[in-house]
């Protein structure tokens, strides 16, 4: 009698307590957004630019996620780093076009890189803007970004 | 190359090194499955592609992983099956009160540790195309599982296995794997359901399925106790016959929106538990899955283990704070438990160090969760980490507890007038702790 007594009290506590705990953290996590996912291969393509070419496909690049921080890389070399926040990210990065002249060494400076995710659309599409020379009209280049997974 | 060349090279230098790793683990007093995960670990991008990127590549392009995956996956499909026959439910409906407590508090208490740390992990962490009741059940039933085959595996090795401490050790180690199963498998149904009709139909189909083998094929299942009886062990047709069932089981489950896997663990656990019949089963099944099929298993872990990825000391805060998390959660359970239903302290802390074992069946369900896109790599690599860091501290402490607990019975046994094999030993069939 003593023992099942026993067991009922330390069942209550070491069972039913943690259960009804889970039950809350789970109700608690409605609340809590996590961030959305960019790991993976993207195809990138410079749709738009103020004042000069557009329509430009750069090499693909690779983003490495963990958690909020993101890493990029072009062809195993690491070109940069961000963080995302919810669907927003941005970011710090070297880029090389393939079909751009040697002439053009704008690309060959950190830009910063600014954009927003859409991964209701299938495949996951980035839209945004790098920004060449601080905020300047002509440094603003709109791209698009699909995921290749 | 030729695909089929590439994949004999990649077995045998996969094998050579698990080979090599499993015999320095054995050296150093470890099981022979650390170093397994180990060589997995090394031949990935973490050590074999880091260093010589182009080599690595070469060996294993992406394109061939797939070859790699399928064999990997019929091995574990097998080895789940045998998992499942090492179970035998109608002694977990025998077992007494400490063996319940003791199994359902090491699966609450580290699930609930584990969702405390998902208020954290997943704004940082997870993707949002996963909600947070799927990482955290997820989190949790990783955090709450034991390797029931590698505990087993210790308890012998450490002479362990006859005692009150083995019984209820193996016995809380089949109900986790039980539970971890069924959670995973209605996590699994969570994600893949695409609507409220998709999700009342995988579990209505589970359920019509769970029914089937346990009314339907577990009396016919005994047809292979009769032929072992009668002919002391199987004979092709039997073989072809049984490995038939495990097949069809597990795509069943896959078809049903669950995972192969379930259905191959539900077979073995349908199984007659006829003792002859299971050791002769598993010896015939382990030596080529052990040998051949779960190296490659370890190898694939590997390859998607990317421990580049775990970069500066956030991230190994992070990852040093799930080893404690899942250490603390699964210790404290099962050990508090114990105590209160009258273990001595030492007995409490050898069965909490004990089912702190995730071993193998924790990497099944890692993969299973970055699979299914529930975990990120990131959180997959240091997962990795955390199990090799509480399976690896197990057979150490172990080793170092068994002695103090031979002096605590000792002890206890001079007060008494009895001999400490007399105090240590019980029987196998009671499982209680009183």
């Amino acid at each position: 009698m003593k023992n099942n007594l026993r067991f009922f009290l330390a069942y209550i506590f070491l069972v039913g307590l943690p259960l009804s705990g889970m039950v809350g953290i789970l109700r608690y996590g409605r609340n809590v957004a996590a961030p959305t996912g960019l790991q993976g291969t993207w195809k990138l393509l410079v749709e738009d630019s103020r004042c000069g070419p557009s329509g430009i496909p750069l090499q693909d690049i690779t983003i490495m996620q963990s958690g909020k921080n993101l890493v990029f890389y072009l062809n195993s070399m690491r070109i940069g780093e961000g963080a995302v926040e919810r669907s927003d990210f941005m970011a710090s990065i070297l880029l090389f076009p393939s079909s751009l002249p040697a002439a053009d060494r704008v690309w060959q400076r950190k830009i910063s890189m600014k954009g927003r995710v859409k991964d209701k659309e299938d495949p996951k599409v980035i839209e945004g803007e790098f920004d060449l020379e601080g905020g300047r009209v002509c440094g603003l280049f709109v791209f698009r970004a699909l995921s290749t997974e | 190359m030729n695909p089929v060349s590439r994949l004999m090279l990649q077995i045998v230098v996969i094998l050579t090194m698990c080979w090599a790793t499993g015999k320095l683990a054995r050296l150093t007093g470890q099981t022979r499955v650390i170093g397994e995960i180990v060589a997995g670990i090394l031949l990935g991008p973490s050590l074999f592609g880091w260093l010589a990127p182009s080599w690595y590549l070469w060996l294993f392009p992406p394109s061939s992983i797939g070859n790699l995956n399928v064999l990997s996956q019929i091995g574990l499909i097998i080895f789940l099956f045998v998992v499942g026959l090492n179970i035998d439910m109608g002694e977990l409906r025998r077992a007494g009160h400490a063996v319940v407590l003791a199994s359902h508090a090491s699966i609450t208490i580290p699930f609930f540790c584990g969702a405390v740390l998902c208020i954290y992990l997943y704004p940082r962490f997870a993707e949002h195309t996963v909600s947070f009741t799927v990482f955290t059940l997820f989190i949790g039933a990783s955090m709450s599982i034991t390797a029931f085959p590698v505990l087993a595996r210790i308890l012998s090795e450490t002479g362990l296995m006859q005692t009150r401490l083995g019984t209820v050790a193996i016995a809380c180690a089949a109900v986790d794997d039980v539970t971890g199963w069924c959670i995973l498998a209605f996590i699994v149904i969570l994600m893949r359901a695409l609507g409220i009709n998709s999700l009342l139909a995988t579990i209505g189909g589970i359920a019509v399925f769970c029914l089937i083998m346990v009314y339907g094929v577990r009396p016919v299942a005994k047809y292979f106790q009769r032929i072992y009886q009668k002919q002391g062990g199987l004979s092709t047709d039997g073989w072809a016959l049984l490995l038939i069932l495990i097949m069809i089981s597990a795509f069943l489950t896959e078809r049903i929106g669950v995972h192969p896997l379930f259905g191959a663990f539900l077979t073995g656990a349908i199984m007659p538990k006829h003792n002859d019949l299971v050791r002769y089963l598993r010896s015939q099944i382990e030596t080529i899955v052990l040998a051949l099929l779960l190296p490659l298993f370890f190898a694939v872990n590997g390859l998607n283990t990317s421990i580049t990825l775990i970069h500066g000391p956030g991230l190994w805060m992070w990852t040093i704070l799930l080893i404690l998390v899942a250490t603390v959660g699964k210790m404290s359970g099962s050990g508090i438990a114990s105590f209160l239903m009258g273990m001595n302290a030492w007995e409490a802390a050898g069965l909490g160090t004990l089912m702190n074992t995730r071993g193998l069946l924790e990497l099944v369900i890692l993969n299973i969760g970055l699979e299914l896109k529930i975990i990120s790599p990131t959180i997959f690599s240091m997962m990795v980490i955390m199990t090799l860091a509480t399976t690896s501290m197990t057979t150490p402490v172990m080793r170092w507890m068994s002695s103090r607990m031979i002096q605590s019975k000792l002890a206890e046994g001079s007060q008494r007038d009895a001999t400490p094999s007399q105090l240590i030993t019980v029987d196998a069939g009671s499982g209680t702790a009183a």
